[in-house]
């Protein structure tokens, strides 16, 4: 099931494409970061509580405005928009529901001086019923205030809002008067018309690109840490498992898959237990062997030593390290022994491994020089697969050993909404692959000329 | 001399079950679940004619697979309990493991199925179109109208967000609908009067190929953790099946690959060279002489699929993401079996549940392997 690559055909071409490859991934980060459901620094924030004091509620959106503009989300979302007409005062104000609201009344009236009366009169009315001393009609009142504001019907909210002042008149000594529209006569064209709008530079989305290019990772949500100061002790945790895992497991896998492809009936056990531990996952074989070495007491079980990978020392490491290596190793190793050995299988009964053999070319040469360099390129595009799914997928032995890796701390900050990580995360994790991608195309370039000429030489 | 054809009856089809013991066990296991595990670990064994049970038996597991008892809390496996025995024992909350293993193997099974069903066809679409146009698609086809007309219906949709506030309810999508129809039948005789008139329309060609191939790779770097959580974060699962759906969704870049490698595999064949030049449709040739011909392997790929999906499933509900709990599945078992590593049968069942599905899989997808080739 190894496949062909797909076609890059020069250096030039596959550098250009690498960096538009970088470009789209930067890219959807950033739509996806921008279509999560809720806004982040609201929740980050807490939200204010419906019947509160509308003076507490003003201060906590001064708050959110503040870290609007801190996170640059007060900002268009790109270097342009394609909007239609409405009144540009409406546009400026702060918040979404007032505008909705208010742009319902543009479009069933189109009377600009009208709906600045109207929103005027609604200032008013919020800043009067907060003067009120009953603290209960207060509440009632502010509430059908904010009624008034989630309403998208045009006639429904006229009539609330005729309830509304007749009650605030009742209570206060300044008399209201509810709008009574008019609707303009004029034209309607102008307003169906889309109008094209220029932002320049200062948007969301050119910020976030140079932000993430420059290594302004920003803070995270939940404990206001810079995000750099947790990706890369993390990387470090997770590089100090999957490094030792992966050599460990190329340097046996070599020698075994090598070894059962030149025998293939004397290899049955390493068979064998290659294909249990491609059916056994990583988590149910940490879960068997916690299960076994807590009851033994052989070797502990957690790595309660939290500490940097730089601090720790070649016992703490042997002691606390071997479990998860040795789970990570398991699976690796069954995937490159049975590549390995099925390829050198193949390679085996190749005409030119015989030539060698019938010239008397020794067996470990004809070994190591004929059969073993032209069997692992199917191995270097598993690898290509392999080596970022390692980055993400010690998740299992990371969350069962309880070690702060990269898996952990994105299952950390999903569960916990931290989207700037996660997405600063998941933008790591695809720059890594599409780099190493580039790369095992470049080597097959370099090292596979067959390669080239295979691509698309007859399709249609 | 030409041997005599005659018909024989394949004799040796009939045992093919006994080839395959785990698949055997996995047949009898969801065959006689019903008389396994059932409500009330009760069955009826003689009914009366108006309906009415008149002689019962205990089931074998004579518990129900989310039951409580409070007294028979982490009992060992083949321990008595008040109704039946416990044969694979109990959790740590009362609950029967062999119940809730049967379950398991149940949702775990169909799930995986679903899943693998999904996943093949969106993979096989995906990846069969990018096999077959490789790095020549043509603009000028038929596809091209239809991207022409999803952009219409795009641009129609911005109208549409627009023009409720004019007119609210049912005159606006109807207003909407029309001006798409307009918009696409514009856009399609403008656009490709404006292409032949550049000389675009008879050289173009899109790499149809890189283009998947790009969105294979991006799709499987986005981690499906993520995926999950967003989806479950907006609707509520209330069906096991459900799952099984969201993980075909997530999990079709394997087959997708697959079916691009076969397919241009196949494409330097010079049978469907000379069909392209007698002049048979792409669809035709893609349903007719593909199709059958990447079958025997694409069976493998579906097991491996299948067996990808056994352990993504659980491995999500493992983290707690993916069944609900109401639902027993193997992999909460094993989360819960690490808080109590005294009590091996915990762990070792579902360990072993999980093992023999995806073997079963696996070895089946190793033969099929071995026959197709």
């Amino acid at each position: 099931m190894n496949s062909i690559k797909a076609g890059t055909g020069s250096t030039w071409r596959l550098i250009v494409f690498t960096l538009f490859k970088l470009w789209l991934a930067g890219s959807i980060c950033f739509i996806l970061s921008r279509s999560t459901p809720g806004d982040p620094l609201e929740q980050y924030l807490g939200y204010p509580a419906e019947n509160r004091y509308i003076a507490e509620n003003a201060q906590w959106e001064q708050e959110l405005q503040k870290y609007r503009a801190a996170y640059h989300l007060d900002r268009p979302l790109f270097y342009f928009s394609i909007q239609f007409r409405y009144p540009d005062f409406i546009a400026q104000l702060p918040s979404d529901k007032i505008q909705h609201h208010l742009r319902h009344f543009f479009y069933s009236y189109r009377n600009e001086a009208q709906l600045k009366a109207y929103y005027n009169q609604l200032l008013q009315l919020k800043k009067h019923i907060s003067g009120l001393d009953n603290r209960s009609t207060r509440n009632i009142l502010e509430s059908k205030w904010s009624d008034i504001l989630k309403s998208h019907d045009v006639e429904s909210s006229q009539q609330e809002m005729k309830a509304l002042i007749a009650q605030v008149n009742a209570r206060t000594e300044k008399k209201f008067n509810p709008i009574s529209w008019e609707k303009n006569t004029g034209s309607a064209w102008a307003y169906l018309w889309p109008q094209l709008q220029w932002h320049g530079f200062n948007n969301q989305y050119h910020h976030w690109m140079t932000d993430a290019l420059t290594g302004k990772w920003g803070k995270s949500l939940r404990d206001g840490e810079p995000i750099t100061s947790k990706i890369f002790p993390a990387l470090g945790w997770t590089l100090s498992i999957n490094l030792p895992a992966l050599l460990l497991a190329l340097f046996v896998g070599v020698f075994s898959g090598l070894r059962a492809g030149m025998r293939p009936h004397s290899g049955k056990f390493s068979r064998y237990l290659s294909l249990v531990f491609f059916a056994l996952p990583v988590y149910a074989l940490a879960t068997l062997l916690i299960l076994f070495f807590t009851k033994s007491g052989w070797l502990p079980v957690f790595s309660s030593v939290v500490r940097p990978p730089s601090e720790i020392t070649v016992l703490d490491f042997w002691r606390y390290f071997t479990l998860p290596v040795l789970c990570l190793t398991a699976g690796v190793w069954a995937f490159i022994h049975q590549q390995l050995s099925t390829q050198v299988e193949k390679t085996r009964k190749a005409p030119y491994v015989s030539a060698a053999y019938f010239r008397g070319v020794p067996d470990s040469v004809v070994k190591w020089k004929y059969i073993f360099p032209n069997s692992i390129f199917p191995l270097i595009t598993s690898l290509t697969i392999l080596l970022p799914g390692l980055l993400a997928g010690a998740l299992a032995v990371e969350f069962i050993f309880d070690i702060p890796g990269m898996g952990k701390l994105l299952y950390d900050s999903l569960l916990g909404k931290d989207w700037p990580v996660v997405f600063m995360l998941i933008f790591l994790n695809m720059g890594i692959i599409i780099l190493v991608n580039s790369l095992a195309d470049l080597l097959y370039l370099k090292y596979d000329p067959r390669r080239e000429q295979l691509q698309y030489k007859q399709v249609i | 001399m030409k041997a005599e054809q005659t018909y024989q009856p394949n004799i040796k089809r009939v045992g093919i079950l006994w080839k395959y013991p785990e698949w055997l066990i996995i047949a009898l296991l969801l065959i006689f679940q019903a008389f396994l595990v059932g409500p009330g670990g009760i069955m009826c064994v003689e009914k009366s004619e108006e309906g009415q049970c008149v002689e019962e038996m205990t089931r074998p597991i004579a518990y129900d697979p989310g039951e409580m008892i409070t007294g028979e809390k982490l009992k060992a496996p083949l321990t008595e309990g008040p109704k039946g025995r416990h044969w694979m024992g109990t959790d740590h909350l009362g609950r029967d493991v062999a119940a809730g293993w049967l379950r398991g193997l149940y949702y775990s099974f169909t799930l995986s199925l679903i899943a693998g069903i999904i996943a093949i066809l969106v993979g096989l679409m995906i990846g069969g179109l990018a096999a077959y146009y490789g790095n020549r698609f043509p603009i000028n086809h038929w596809s091209a109208e239809c991207i022409i007309v999803a952009l219409a219906i795009l641009i129609s949709f911005v109208v549409y967000h627009q023009l409720r506030f004019w007119l609210p309810g049912l005159g606006a999508l109807i207003s909407f609908l029309f001006f798409g129809l307009f918009l696409s039948f514009i856009l399609w005789r403008l656009g490709s009067k404006a292409l032949k008139r550049t000389g675009l329309i008879a050289e173009g060609r899109l790499n149809l190929d890189q283009m998947v191939m790009t969105g294979v790779e991006l799709f499987e770097s986005i981690p499906a953790l993520l995926i999950m959580l967003t989806i479950l974060s907006m609707i509520q699962i209330a069906f096991y099946w459900q799952v099984g759906i969201l993980l075909g969704i997530i999990g079709w870049t394997t087959a997708a690959r697959f079916a691009r490698s076969e397919g241009s595999k196949l494409l330097y064949k010079k049978y469907i060279r000379d069909l392209q030049r007698l002049g048979l449709s792409d669809l035709k040739i893609l349903w007719k002489y593909i199709l059958p011909s990447i079958l025997p392997s694409l069976g493998v790929v579906f097991s491996y699929s299948i067996a990808a999906f056994i352990l993504a499933e659980s491995f999500l509900s493992f983290l707690g993401i993916g069944l609900p709990g109401e639902f027993s599945s193997w992999g909460r078992m094993l989360n819960d079996a690490r808080r109590f590593p005294q009590s091996w049968w915990l762990g070792l069942f579902p360990v072993l549940g999980i093992f023999l599905l995806v073997w079963a899989y696996h070895r089946l997808a190793r033969q099929l392997e071995k026959k197709s080739t």
